[in-house]
């Protein structure tokens, strides 16, 4: 193997080096600049932000936050499911059966074990 | 893909009756450990060890022989399921894949029979460990079944998150939660590894199956060699962080020290033998076509591990620490059967010396470590930690089985003649020197002469030590159980190998198809 042989790696790598600096230049280049004191402030939920960043909260809205997201992700696979259950027919419908019933095992699971309740 | 067919599928899913009955198990014991009061969570544990024989028998099932029915696989095919759109299986069925589920099962029960009394000492019996060992081992199961990227990736993350959340089991342990996270952090970092040199290795050959792989390879279709050698470098790396091989060993120490004892059992040897299907699989079907360039990484990489995993283990005063190290090392040597496979040239003679070989060493590295780790649970009570070798001073006085059991795992960890290790030596380093890589076989000659000192010293501490306590208390019938399994198949295997090289002559495929 010569050396001719990787030129396409070096070409691939640098490329890939250079690929945030030029994202970033170009959003620099094309973006409106102006600057605002409510920017600069933390970002909270898009309300107004009020206490400390450094605020301690339940270590609980990890649970729920995780539980939330397991049946967010839920309805995305839900979604495509819906628009050609034509094409998937009784398959699909038991497949989604069997995917729903593993989620609510888990749900069942979760709430058994108190994870619903705020202490 | 064009157009999914149905009944594929479902006829796949004879195929996969282990995985999902392992998946159905896991999810009882969840539901299980949610019911039961805090008093009868042990039963969990009896569950998952009844669960894991009934696993067994039905990956038994596909055995030629075995009087259940169903579908069987004869030694040296394989079916598959779950075909790409090239009609490649995405999901085989073999006699490696039955082979290893069964370690892995094994390895998983000797785990659970060892872990009941572990968290009742820790006071942290629930029911979710044995869950996670029963996720684990479905992950694993996928990972030696897989026949592409995809698959293989899917099996391994399951078996990691399993395996992560075991390592840190122990909440309230700093420790245990220390190793986890590094072990968290090393083994996502890995994956990133691995996954962009399946990238690569899917733009260069246009398939992410093995099968597609290996066919574009061999018709010279790949497109740029050296973007299909990164990509194969990158997943060489990724793997060797899985089976933590010198360099990309040192999450190894600290997560095996941090974990609970049967856990650290369970990951030094169901999951590198899990790691070492998914290498065996990937090496030997995907990029067999490179064998002449992988052969010499492979081959630094057991070098290395072997040398620096036994040397860096003389200096421990952990046991646990120690026997991490040695596990680094025995990576190295099990890596000797596949560069022989690699440098065989084709000679198949030489091929199924080196993959029996590391088969057979997967089983036996099983028996006599996860019989190590199973001592040191055996001393963890009330303040005593266990894993110090101070507390192994004086136990041919207090246990004198348990002293006598542990001096033949350590004798077969280092390959003394009469123990499994000595068995399993010989093929390993037989099968270097049948590929003329007799170079290998010194190193690793030497690394276990060096082995066989830090394994002297727990002897010596056993026996040549009075003991400190006088009356110890009775051990419990699951660990009783799990080392005197570890022990009688050491003995077994090393008296009267010839049955347990049939099983792992079972495990070869055609090698370069």
């Amino acid at each position: 193997m010569t050396s001719v042989g990787y030129l396409p790696i070096l070409i691939f790598i640098l490329i890939a080096l250079a690929f945030p600096f030029i994202a970033f230049f170009l959003a620099w280049f094309i973006r409106p600049n102006r600057p605002e004191a409510v920017k600069l402030e933390r970002y909270e939920c898009g309300i107004e932000s009020s206490g400390e960043v450094w605020g301690r909260y339940s270590v609980q809205y990890y649970v729920i936050a995780v539980l939330f997201l397991i049946f967010d992700v839920e309805t995305v696979f839900l979604f495509p499911w819906a628009v050609r259950y034509d094409a998937l027919g009784l398959f699909g419908l038991i497949e989604m059966g069997i995917f729903i019933l593993i989620l609510v095992v888990a749900y069942a699971y979760a709430w058994k074990k108190g994870a619903l309740e705020w202490a | 893909m064009q157009g999914f067919d149905a009944s594929v599928f479902l006829r796949s899913l004879v195929w996969l009756k282990p995985e999902l009955f392992l998946a159905l198990l896991g999810f009882v014991l969840l539901g299980l450990s949610a019911a039961l009061p805090e008093g009868k969570r042990r039963y969990v544990g009896l569950v998952a060890l009844i669960g894991l024989a009934i696993a067994a028998v039905v990956v038994s099932s596909y055995a030629p022989g075995f009087p259940l029915g169903g579908p069987k696989i004869a030694p040296g095919t394989a079916q598959g399921g779950f075909p790409d759109g090239a009609g490649h299986p995405g999901f085989l069925a073999d006699g490696f894949a039955i082979v290893l589920k069964l370690v892995f099962l094994l390895g998983a029960a000797l785990c659970v029979l060892m872990a009941v009394r572990f968290l009742d000492v820790e006071k942290a019996q629930r029911g979710e460990f044995y869950a996670m060992v029963v996720f684990a081992v479905l992950g694993m199961s996928i990972l030696a079944s897989g026949n592409d990227f995809v698959t293989l990736y899917l099996g391994l993350e399951t078996m990691a998150l399993a395996v992560y959340t075991l390592v840190g089991f122990l909440r309230a342990s700093r420790r245990s939660t220390e190793a986890a996270l590094k072990y968290f952090l090393l083994g996502a970092f890995a994956s990133g590894i691995l996954l962009y040199g399946m990238s690569l290795v899917y733009g260069a050959t246009g398939s992410y199956n093995l099968e597609g792989i290996a066919a574009a390879i061999a018709s010279g279709t790949a497109g740029p060699r050296p973007l299909l050698h990164v990509g194969a470098v990158l997943v060489l790396v990724g793997m060797a962080f899985k089976i933590a091989a010198v360099p990309f060993h040192m999450w190894a120490p600290d997560a095996y020290e941090g974990a609970p004892t049967p856990v650290t059992g369970f990951i030094s040897t169901a999951a590198k033998a899990a790691g070492f299907a998914m290498l065996l699989r990937i090496f030997f079907r995907g990029f067999w076509g490179l064998a002449a360039d992988w052969t010499l990484l492979l081959a630094v990489l057991s070098a290395a591990s072997m040398t620096f995993g036994n040397v860096v283990a003389v200096l421990q005063d952990n046991v646990k620490r120690m026997l991490a190290y040695s596990s680094i090392g025995h990576a190295g040597y099990m890596l000797l059967g596949l560069i022989a496979v690699g440098s065989s040239g084709g000679d198949p003679l030489t091929q199924r010396y080196g993959m029996t070989a590391v088969v057979l060493y997967l089983l036996v590295y099983t028996f006599a470590n996860m019989g190590a780790f199973g001592t040191i649970v055996l001393l963890r009570r009330g303040s005593v930690p266990g894993d110090r070798v101070e507390d192994f001073r004086g136990l041919a006085g207090t246990y004198p089985v348990a002293a006598a059991a542990m001096t033949v795992f350590l004798l077969s960890l280092a390959g003394i003649p009469s123990t499994a290790g000595f068995i399993g030596k010989w093929w390993l380093f037989g099968a270097a020197i049948k590929a003329d890589q007799a170079w290998l076989a010194v190193v690793a000659v030497l690394n276990s002469a060096i082995s066989l000192y830090y394994y002297a010293r727990i002897v010596a501490a056993m026996y040549m030590t009075a003991p400190e306590e006088t009356r110890p208390e009775p051990a419990p019938a699951g660990l009783r159980a799990a080392l005197a399994i570890s022990l009688v198949f050491t003995v077994w295997i090393g008296i009267y190998p010839q049955p347990f090289i049939r099983f792992a002559q079972y495990a070869l495929w055609p090698i370069g198809r």
